[in-house]
């Protein structure tokens, strides 16, 4: 497969949240703002990509055997990095996102990357891999999270757009980001097939 | 008393998969006959109540007397691996449970973020040890419950005509959220 092929293919084709289903968990309940889908997003992003470059530069020297449990300690250690930025740097974002900062690592959009593309590519391909998938992600999130505010707050980007009288409040909760997220697939799918 | 109202209140009204959304990857990915449902999310809580414990006390121990709290995830990854391989050994000794399970199961628990995310919830609400361990009960059953009513709905699910474009995970999501409208009815 060429190289930009790889890209589009984790940006559209086989988009890890509209196709999979993957790292649902640590990324809904977070996507009920646009800023928070899109700061989650990015610190996915980042640990993708430091953890597909690391596992594709130290390949060779790790066991079959233990190949998930490594890739799981590196992911855990660049999410540590992570925590530790956000809360540095950023720390009224790093309250807003709370526990599900450190839950990047329990993301299986990461660590399927890791084991199955970077362990057996070199470093530019698990890089550009890791880079559409991680956009794609984002792109995703995107999604998600601007339907969820619009419906939920009635604002996008915190500007107000729909007055409060025409808002529900269920979009910004839990069954709301289930139902949306479930309706976005099915909308994925038919457009991927059309 | 105080303990069997933290008990159900973890168990419903902040029930770990539906209202604070964490491990809806194994649900949406697990399995579709209830027995087996059964067996795979009871081996799940056995990990999670032991790792919610342990995890407690390493934070109380460790982390926070030598101030490296910044490693805690790290930490709290490799008690989860080290729990599950133990796990996996006592359970290796009972015939015919642990063929069905997947060959990378007890590893990839640490990517079932209701493990991760118990921990870490306890750990924020700043509770005694006694209490930690309430919580991981509850949470531990309400993620037994949640994945046996799924594994029921998914049986009966089979049987429905349903839009190609509905079929497989879309419609499983929106079911997903149906059931969590009903647990912010405990609210």
């Amino acid at each position: 497969m060429r190289k930009s092929e790889n890209f589009v293919d984790g940006l559209f084709s086989n988009n890890p949240l509209f196709v999979f289903v993957l790292g649902a968990c640590p990324t809904l309940a977070v996507s009920s703002t646009t800023f928070g889908g899109i700061a989650i997003g990015l610190c996915t992003m980042f640990v993708l990509l430091f953890s597909s470059f690391t596992v594709s530069l130290i390949k060779n020297l790790i066991p079959y055997k233990i190949e998930i449990t490594t890739s799981l300690i590196i992911i855990a250690t660049y999410t540590a990095v992570v925590q530790s930025l956000l809360y540095t740097f950023y720390p009224l974002l790093y309250e807003r996102i709370g526990i599900y900062c450190p839950l990047i690592v329990a993301n299986v959009v990461i660590l399927r990357r890791v084991t199955l593309f970077s362990i057996d590519n070199s470093i530019f391909a698990s890089t550009i891999d890791a880079l559409g998938n991680g956009m794609g992600f984002i792109l995703a999130l995107f999604l998600l999270s601007s339907i969820r505010e619009l419906l939920g707050c009635g604002r996008w980007f915190d500007i107000q757009l729909i007055d409060e009288d025409y808002i529900s409040s269920l979009f910004v909760l839990a069954p709301g980001s289930l139902i949306t997220l479930g309706l976005l697939v099915a909308l994925f799918k038919s457009v991927k097939k059309a | 008393m105080k303990y069997l109202i933290l008990l159900l209140s973890s168990a419903f009204i902040n029930n770990v998969v539906l209202t604070q959304l964490l491990g809806i990857a194994p649900m949406m990915t697990g399995t579709r006959k209830v027995d087996s449902a059964l067996k795979l999310s009871l081996v799940v809580a056995i990990v999670l109540i032991l790792s919610t414990i342990t995890n407690y006390l390493i934070e109380e121990y460790i982390l926070y007397p030598f101030q490296i709290q910044y490693l805690q995830i790290l930490f709290f990854v490799l008690i989860v691996l080290i729990i599950g391989h133990l796990v996996q050994i006592v359970l290796i000794k009972i015939p015919g449970l642990i063929e069905q399970f997947e060959e990378n199961f007890f590893v990839l628990l640490v990517s079932n973020s209701t493990i991760l995310g118990t921990s870490l919830i306890v750990i924020k609400k700043h509770v005694n040890f006694l209490e930690s361990a309430v919580i991981g009960l509850g949470s531990a059953l309400g993620y037994v419950l949640i994945m046996i009513i799924f594994a029921a709905i998914q049986e009966q699910l089979r049987l429905e005509p349903l839009p190609k474009n509905m079929q497989g995970y879309p419609i499983l999501l929106i079911i997903a959220g149906i059931l969590a409208m009903a647990f912010i009815g405990f609210k």
